[in-house]
């Protein structure tokens, strides 16, 4: 469980990390888009140098980026196996009633691919920006939809308090678990209607706590005068540098020669 | 539109909700066959509890965090998530915990009976979408066609007996919760 704790930030000084979180989370959308169009061999070789150069730029050794994503690899080449499996066309290898189909290959390869981009773009992301500041970030790029009457600060808000007691409520479940266990609970043999009725003495304390805690931390916040219904000043300003204005104008860029590619080409 | 907003009080029992959810997806019963984890309880408890508004909120502050990147779904997390066939099933926790919230706070001290029902009224929906997701996902994005008789196998019948066990749950510990937050929140 001490993943979650640890969280998926990665503290280094890199380019990337200096950069506006808000322009990270429009260059990721962009490139979300490049990869939509993508089709043949040279648009995907496109779009793994680009993910290549981000990550490098990064400066988060490649190791931690594999370790990040060891297990994910595995489902999305099961899912490959399986396209490749169901896929109907002209045959290449047949075993038994499996059948290889070059269809089914280039279905399984730009799947795999594709998936694969998306995992480690959003991995840059995720180990060049804290929690914090990507929730400021959405915070602003949302500020808009205020206007409709969504409850943007509010969530930032919420975001913000969930992430600071996941930890605490996990360290908590996992005290209450072994309370219970140490006084004879047994959550893993018996029925399964048993198993679920044995669930309640495990959560009941969870969800008190939580009542309790969240009761704490109202009073503390109402008496240190914060206040939900006026808007709030922040003590780190989020400013557009022209570094964050140049990676937009970058990806952009990267999007419009992809599209030239693809129609004129 | 007005602005419609959430008192302080209310923001942070929310937040703390999402946190709960969170913790649920690392509570795994280990079951044969399917990886189980707790969260449906927890979204159902979300509706029960916080009603059908503060409910659907909750879940939809988990989704957001989830989606920036905190690794708090069941397979880790990041906006990559969203082409994950699987998606589909948290934005049903989202609409579901909205229909429980409805049906649980239609009397004001709701039986087991109708609290098991509010339940069974947020797994439809939590279902309904996520086999959707499942297969429009795989359909027109993965580009691998899944036959319907597959996806019922694996996206519903396989799952969905230890799901209704924890609509089971959820009523017991729904009963007995009710009073604590109506108590605290009357405070």
């Amino acid at each position: 469980m001490n993943h979650v704790t640890a969280g998926q930030y990665y503290p280094v000084d890199s380019p990337v990390h200096g950069v506006d979180p808000r322009a990270k989370l429009i260059a990721l959308f962009l490139y979300y888009v490049l990869l939509f169009f993508c089709r043949d061999f040279y648009t995907y070789l496109y779009a793994t140098m680009l993910c290549a150069a981000s990550m490098a730029l990064s400066k988060v050794p490649v190791k931690v980026y594999f370790r990040a994503v060891k297990l994910l690899l595995l489902f999305i080449a099961l899912a490959a196996v399986f396209a490749m499996l169901f896929t109907t066309g002209t045959a290449l290898l047949q075993i038994g009633i499996f059948k290889m189909t070059q269809e089914g290959l280039a279905v399984a390869g730009r799947m795999a691919a594709r998936l694969t981009l998306i995992l480690f773009s959003a991995l840059i992301l995720t180990f060049t920006t804290t929690p914090l500041s990507l929730t400021a970030g959405l915070e602003r790029l949302f500020t808009p939809l205020k206007k409709l009457g969504a409850p943007v600060s509010e969530l930032a808000m919420m975001m913000a308090i969930a992430i600071r007691f996941i930890p605490v409520m996990l360290a908590e479940a996992e005290t209450t678990l072994q309370a219970q266990q140490s006084r004879g609970a047994d959550l893993y043999t018996g029925s399964l209607l048993k198993r679920g009725k044995n669930l309640l003495p495990l959560l009941l304390p969870l969800f008190i706590g939580a009542f309790r805690r969240s009761e704490e931390l109202a009073d503390a916040m109402e008496a240190r005068g914060y206040r939900s219904d006026v808007s709030r000043t922040t003590f780190r300003l989020l400013r557009y540098g022209a570094k964050d204005v140049a990676v937009i104008a970058a990806f952009l860029l990267f999007l419009v020669l992809m599209l030239i590619y693809r129609w004129f080409l | 539109m007005p602005q419609r907003t959430v008192s302080l009080r209310n923001q942070i029992l929310c937040a703390f909700f999402t946190a709960l959810i969170a913790v649920g997806a690392f509570l795994r019963v280990p079951v044969p066959m399917v990886p189980f984890t707790l969260q449906f309880l927890f979204t159902t408890l979300a509706g029960i509890l916080l009603g059908p508004r503060l409910g659907a909120l909750s879940v939809i502050c988990y989704l957001l965090l989830g989606l920036v990147g905190f690794p708090v779904f069941a397979a880790g997390g990041g906006l990559a998530y969203v082409f994950q066939p699987s998606f589909g099933y948290l934005i049903g926790f989202c609409l579901g915990t909205y229909i429980t919230g409805k049906i649980a706070a239609g009397c004001p001290n709701p039986s087991a009976k109708r609290l098991f029902a509010a339940g069974l009224g947020g797994l439809l929906a939590v279902y309904t979408l996520g086999m959707v997701y499942f297969w429009a996902i795989s359909r027109f994005y993965l580009g691998d066609a899944i036959t319907v008789p597959t996806l019922l196998l694996y996206c519903f019948l396989l799952p969905v007996p230890g799901d209704l066990l924890l609509c089971v749950t959820a009523a017991a510990l729904g009963r007995r919760l009710l009073p604590i937050i109506e108590q605290t929140r009357r405070r």
